[in-house]
């Protein structure tokens, strides 16, 4: 699980520390820093996975626009993960005219243990027996070196950690819109807007049979009668099709957009839940979007069961005042930009007279 | 499809999820369920334990949703209304006086379909409880206790006992839990 994420001239996060829970709700107005938050997560887990490149993930446009000379951007990630403790930086030095990002920086610890340190070209590793033996490269300041790091590493604890941040962490702001019902492959990433479900759905398919029954029955709930989904038309090119009982059925496409946001919403709760992973990091970007108002609190009440399943971990992020009074807690991440600065943290004040959402309405400047 | 028509007014989410974990184990259909008010911030650090400082809200929101309820039981059938509220120090008349206050008449304590669980002293002393422990009902207990989901064995066996009536496990209970189990009664047939 993430417990602390802290960045430095990212958009519009300035020395800004942030903590999480097992279940985070982050709120704030439009441009406060919410999904630049996500933003940073999901760039070095897609970097891990291979999907990223560094000046892609840090151009020069994410330096913050009201701050003139800086272009040193610094992250910080703490993770606990089996009980360890992991403490994972990295600085980028921008460029001061074109977009050519350099890591300056980075190392890894647990349990304030080196595993791994880059500094000047020269990647150093630590090997996790109890005589660590350091190991030193020269290598490339245009990639992280952890991404090198996870191939030729004789560490487990390193291994763990790169297997957490590069498989078990996924953003996702779910588009309806970006939703195909076809296609003609299987493939075990969803993608950050849903945009691979068909692929992703017939891999799950196959992968965890089991957990079918239960999608179907959430997905009967909020569309009465449906059976099943069903895989039809040639191989290459196999639509889903969602089966009723009065023997109709409706090509997945035809679905309305809050349905199609729904059955991947239940989706990646349930297939998550089957995948067996060690532990898992959710992180929803306004998950209520498109969704009917009766709809959000059976979908939470869900997300809740899931995270106290144990080991796992959703961060919220949401405007919706269902949400944002439903799971709204003292441990609220609420965030604010004052004048176009920079975006820091509010506290609550006592809501006896007025509701969070009411609040972020009124107290908002 | 599923009506909405159980209605949740309480103080904070740890209230709301001993409700729907209650509910549950009757199986209620969670689409049902809707909670609109959760006053989580009843419950910071600075203001825990104070004495009714941070019911006022529930008890308006209660009343509130009370005099509405007679429109929305005629046009949803089986219509529930559930409030929770701590007692912190005050006793459980106490409180219901509060409501009837708010409201302007005792009735709305006869009238099937709307219930008020009355949590004394608070919601972890109940879970203390229900966890097999001698409790105090004036005493404080602390945060160990705040997770619903952690006890959700010992609430659904609470609302499962509740249901069977026994004699037996009603007398054993601490006041306030009794009177909740009670006050079950009024939505027996409801769900």
């Amino acid at each position: 699980m993430i417990t602390k994420l802290y960045v430095d001239n990212y958009k519009t996060l300035v020395d800004f520390t942030v903590e999480f829970q097992p279940l985070t709700l982050i709120v704030g107005a439009n441009g406060s820093g919410k999904t630049a938050i996500t933003e940073v997560l999901n760039a070095v887990s897609l970097m891990l996975r291979g999907k990223l490149e560094l000046n892609k993930a840090f151009p020069r446009e994410t330096l913050p626009k009201f701050k003139k000379d800086d272009f040193i951007q610094k992250f910080q990630f703490f993770v606990t993960l089996d009980q360890q403790d992991y403490e994972y930086i990295f600085s980028i030095e921008q460029n001061s005219s074109r977009s050519d990002a350099r890591v300056k920086e980075e190392s890894l610890t647990v349990n304030n243990k080196n595993l791994l340190s880059f500094y000047d070209g020269n990647l150093l590793l630590w090997r996790d027996n109890t005589d660590p033996e350091q190991v030193i490269f020269k290598t490339t300041d245009k990639v992280l070196s952890i991404v090198q790091a996870s191939i030729i590493s004789r560490s487990l604890f390193l291994e763990k950690f790169t297997n957490f941040f590069s498989k078990f962490i996924f953003v996702y702001q779910v588009n309806p819109l970006m939703i195909k019902g076809y296609s003609s492959e299987e493939n075990d990433f969803l993608g950050r807007n849903g945009e691979h479900f068909s692929a992703w759905y017939k891999h799950n398919q196959s992968e965890q049979p089991l957990k079918l029954p239960e999608l179907y029955s959430e997905v009967a709930s909020f569309m009465p009668g449906f059976t099943h989904f069903r895989l039809s038309g040639a191989e290459g090119r196999r639509a889903i099709m969602c089966d009723f009982s009065n023997k109709t059925s409706i090509d997945f496409d035809y679905l309305s957009e809050g349905q199609k946001s729904l059955i991947l919403l239940y989706s990646i709760l349930i297939f998550s839940e089957g995948s067996n992973a060690p532990g898992q990091t959710l992180i929803f970007d306004e998950p209520d979007n498109f969704i009917a108002l009766r709809e959000i609190q059976p979908w939470l009440r869900m997300v809740e069961s899931w995270v106290a399943a144990g080991k796992r971990q959703v961060i919220l992020i949401s405007h919706h005042p269902g949400v944002i009074n439903f799971e709204g807690d003292e441990k609220v991440i609420w965030l604010v930009r004052e004048n176009g600065g920079p975006t820091s943290l509010r506290t609550p004040t006592d809501l006896r007279e007025t509701s969070l959402a009411d609040q972020m309405v009124w107290d908002e400047e | 499809m599923t009506s909405q028509n159980i209605k949740i007014i309480c103080e904070d989410k740890a209230q709301r999820q001993f409700i729907e974990l209650f509910l549950r184990s009757f199986g209620v259909n969670d689409r049902r369920i809707y909670s609109d008010k959760a006053f989580s911030f009843n419950r910071t650090a600075s203001n825990k334990g104070s004495s009714g400082a941070g019911d006022a809200r529930v008890v308006k929101e209660f009343a509130a949703e009370f005099r509405d309820f007679p429109r929305r039981n005629s046009k949803t059938n089986g219509c529930i209304l559930i409030g929770m509220i701590d007692a912190d120090k005050k006793t459980i008349h106490e409180k219901r006086r509060l409501i009837s206050e708010e409201i302007g008449t005792e009735q709305w304590q006869n009238i099937e379909g709307v219930i008020l669980f009355i949590v004394k002293r608070n919601i972890e002393t109940w879970i203390h409880f229900l966890n097999g422990n001698k409790i105090n009902e004036n005493y404080d207990y602390k945060d160990p206790y705040r997770d619903m989901i952690k006890n959700r064995e010992r609430i659904m066996e609470f609302a499962s006992s509740c249901r069977q009536q026994q004699p037996s496990v009603r007398e054993a209970l601490p006041p306030s839990l009794a009177a909740a189990c009670a006050e079950f009664e009024k939505i027996r047939v409801r769900l």
